[in-house]
């Protein structure tokens, strides 16, 4: 059981990301359980935000929750429902106007010091979430990388015509299908996300280090139906593709996209 | 060609939820009925007519079933909104028409008050800005943003993986959790890209909506002090734009998964239910309600109905989002009336509270039935 108290304890530490936030959140919290007089707001701001926490750490919700949805990657998510903005928010606001009442004099600027203040701790004790790293300037209105799109014009099926097969690096099978989905993969998302640890023999393949073994892919893309491959940029191949009997259609930021007609003929053939 | 598609984006983001919301109006009290309530009602009635329609579609229609589900719920959503237009109307002829649109003071108005009005929208146009102009990673697009798309260009539904594009049988554990496909009804509707309708578009819709909720709960909390309003609502913009404190924040997806259901479960509506929770239970002017609902031939539960309507809606939205959110909510719910219950010494409150969550047991009943 403690065992499990400590994984909650990881679990809150790693949600509260080793910022004072939840601090000013505890901080609002005690603030309020002190000055809050309505019986009903203190149920709703304070009293259920504490026992949905205390639930949050004792073992056998975690317990319950892993067996409800056969995993306990989500639990995080019982912290959703603590209200932490608005408690904090109502609380500083609170205090700010608590402040203004008990000043005779200079009351309003007790107060907007206090709201100055105020935001100045949320903007310290947190995070800008602009500067995260998984940000970056959009490129087009899908807001995917404009390098797909382009490869994926170039192999897309057009209008009418039936799906194709196509393989792509491990760093744009994201994308893929979030613009054309008559592009289907060997392998997507599922195969490249480490924590799941699946395993697909053209995704091990392709995902090698430093080098593209050309004859083992093709003998699974091949086998397959894939008539499109879209080789990485940044690795080696053991041997020039075209000698396999693959056509470059084009190459785009470094990414070669070519053709298979050996698969195509095969496909035809059934 | 675009003007038809912005009209069309106006048309169904705006207006048709706007119509729809007016249906449960007649049944709030006066004193709390307003746009806010109008806009995210109708929101909570849609996406609750569209599970209602789409689920039989996914477990009954056995081949292009998006396109079954698309006619049904166009005809559902139009006699919804014709419905709310014409409740107005009825109302409206009765003489009973209560005016929707606040009427701000601007003379009476403080200049501090007009500064941190101000600041607030500064800090929601900033939001806007970044949500078009910046891209965010997110590996779960793969699959949410996909499922729409997949949905809106093969008009089948769960049946192929979104990942890959193989074909499946239907995939229980997302099905149940529609809002990938109410995207691609827009997207249908709208004749945009769905990926284009998620990441560039929905952020101007989710995020007035969610500071719409925040907005609600501010003028709930300080309606003695309605002054402090505008400052409730600068720290609670400042708290989403530095609450990026972990991935795993309700803030931190708000901004950087705007479009994704588990970020519409916990920044929409887990906040519209503590908002409700509170204007049910939270009544200071409660006499008041009592006496105007009196005075009006009505009984005070009369003029509760239709909040009540909007948490069983909010449970039901919830599932709508994910399928943990049907989940969460009950606890919500069940943790929020146990100590209302305790507070006013009223166990009815958590029976009350039980039969609102009826939607979610439902909810939670089938999904075990076709995981089995």
């Amino acid at each position: 059981m403690y065992g499990i108290f400590m994984e909650s304890v990881v679990i809150f530490k790693n949600y509260a990301g080793g910022r004072y936030l939840a601090a000013l959140f505890f901080l609002a919290l005690l603030y309020l359980l002190v000055t809050e007089k309505n019986k009903r707001r203190r149920a709703m701001l304070v009293y259920m935000p504490v026992s949905l926490l205390l639930g949050f750490f004792f073992p056998i919700t975690r317990k319950a929750f892993v067996r409800l949805m056969g995993e306990g990657d989500t639990y995080y998510r019982i912290l959703w429902l603590v209200p932490m903005g608005i408690v904090i928010a109502y609380g500083g606001v609170k205090l700010a106007g608590a402040i203004c009442g008990r000043c005779k004099k200079g009351g309003q600027w007790a107060k907007r010091l206090t709201l100055a203040l105020l935001a100045a701790a949320v903007m310290l004790c947190g995070t800008y979430v602009y500067a995260s790293q998984y940000m970056s300037k959009a490129e087009n209105l899908y807001h995917i990388p404009q390098k797909v799109i382009d490869i994926c014009d170039v192999i897309a099926p057009a209008e009418g015509e039936e799906r194709i097969w196509a393989v792509f690096p491990t760093d744009l099978v994201y994308f893929v299908r979030q613009y054309d989905t008559d592009i289907q993969l060997l392998y997507g998302r599922e195969m490249v996300e480490p924590k799941w640890q699946y395993a697909e023999p053209v995704h091990t393949v392709m995902n090698h280090p430093t080098m593209i073994d050309i004859g083992e892919l093709l003998a699974l893309t091949r086998e397959r139906n894939c008539i499109y491959i879209v080789l990485p940029n940044n690795k080696g191949v053991s041997e020039n593709p075209e000698n396999f009997g693959l056509e470059l259609l084009d190459t785009i930021e470094g990414y070669p996209i070519y053709y298979d007609p050996v698969a195509a003929r095969m496909m035809e053939e059934g | 060609m675009m003007i038809v598609k912005g009209i069309s984006l106006i048309f169904w983001l705006f207006i048709v939820p706007s119509c729809i919301g007016l249906i449960p109006v007649r049944w709030i009290p006066e004193k709390k009925r307003n746009m806010g309530v109008v806009f995210t009602g109708g929101y909570l009635m849609m996406l609750s007519l569209c599970w209602l329609v789409t689920v039989p579609c996914i477990l009954l229609v056995k081949y292009y079933s998006f396109r079954t589900m698309a006619v049904w719920f166009t005809a559902v959503s139009l006699l919804a909104a014709a419905l709310g237009a014409g409740i107005t109307v009825w109302t409206c002829r009765q003489g009973k028409w209560v005016s929707l649109w606040p009427k701000p003071d601007f003379r009476g108005m403080s200049l501090e008050v007009k500064i941190e009005w101000i600041l607030f929208f500064l800090l929601i146009f900033w939001q806007l800005y970044k949500a078009f102009t910046l891209a965010s990673f997110d590996g779960d697009d793969a699959e949410f943003v996909a499922q729409s798309l997949v949905t809106q260009q093969s008009e089948t539904m769960y049946l192929i993986k979104p990942y890959t594009g193989g074909t499946t049988s239907l995939d229980i554990r997302h099905s149940l959790a529609v809002m990938p496909i109410w995207i691609a009804f827009i997207g249908r509707r709208t004749g945009i890209h769905t990926t284009v309708l998620a990441h560039s578009l929905l952020p101007f819709l989710l995020i007035p909506l969610t500071y719409t909720v925040y907005y609600e709960i501010g003028a709930h909390l300080f309606k003695k002090k309605r002054e402090y309003l505008p400052a409730f609502m600068v720290v609670m913009a400042l708290l989403q734009i530095f609450g990026n404190v972990s991935i795993f924040t309700n803030e931190t997806f708000f901004l950087t998964r705007t479009w994704q259901g588990k970020a519409v479960a916990a920044n929409f509506v887990i906040p519209v239910t503590i908002w409700l929770l509170l204007w049910i239970f939270d009544r200071e002017e409660e006499e008041a309600v009592h006496k105007d609902a009196v005075r009006k031939g009505r009984t005070e539960g009369e003029t509760q109905a239709g909040l009540w309507a909007l948490l069983c809606l909010a449970n039901m939205t919830a599932g709508v989002c994910t399928s943990m959110g049907a989940f969460l909510n009950v606890i919500l719910v069940a943790a929020s009336a146990f100590w209302l219950m305790v507070a006013e010494r009223k166990f009815s409150i958590l029976v009350k509270a039980g039969f609102a969550c009826a939607p979610n047991v439902i909810y939670m009943l089938l999904y075990l039935f076709l995981h089995v």
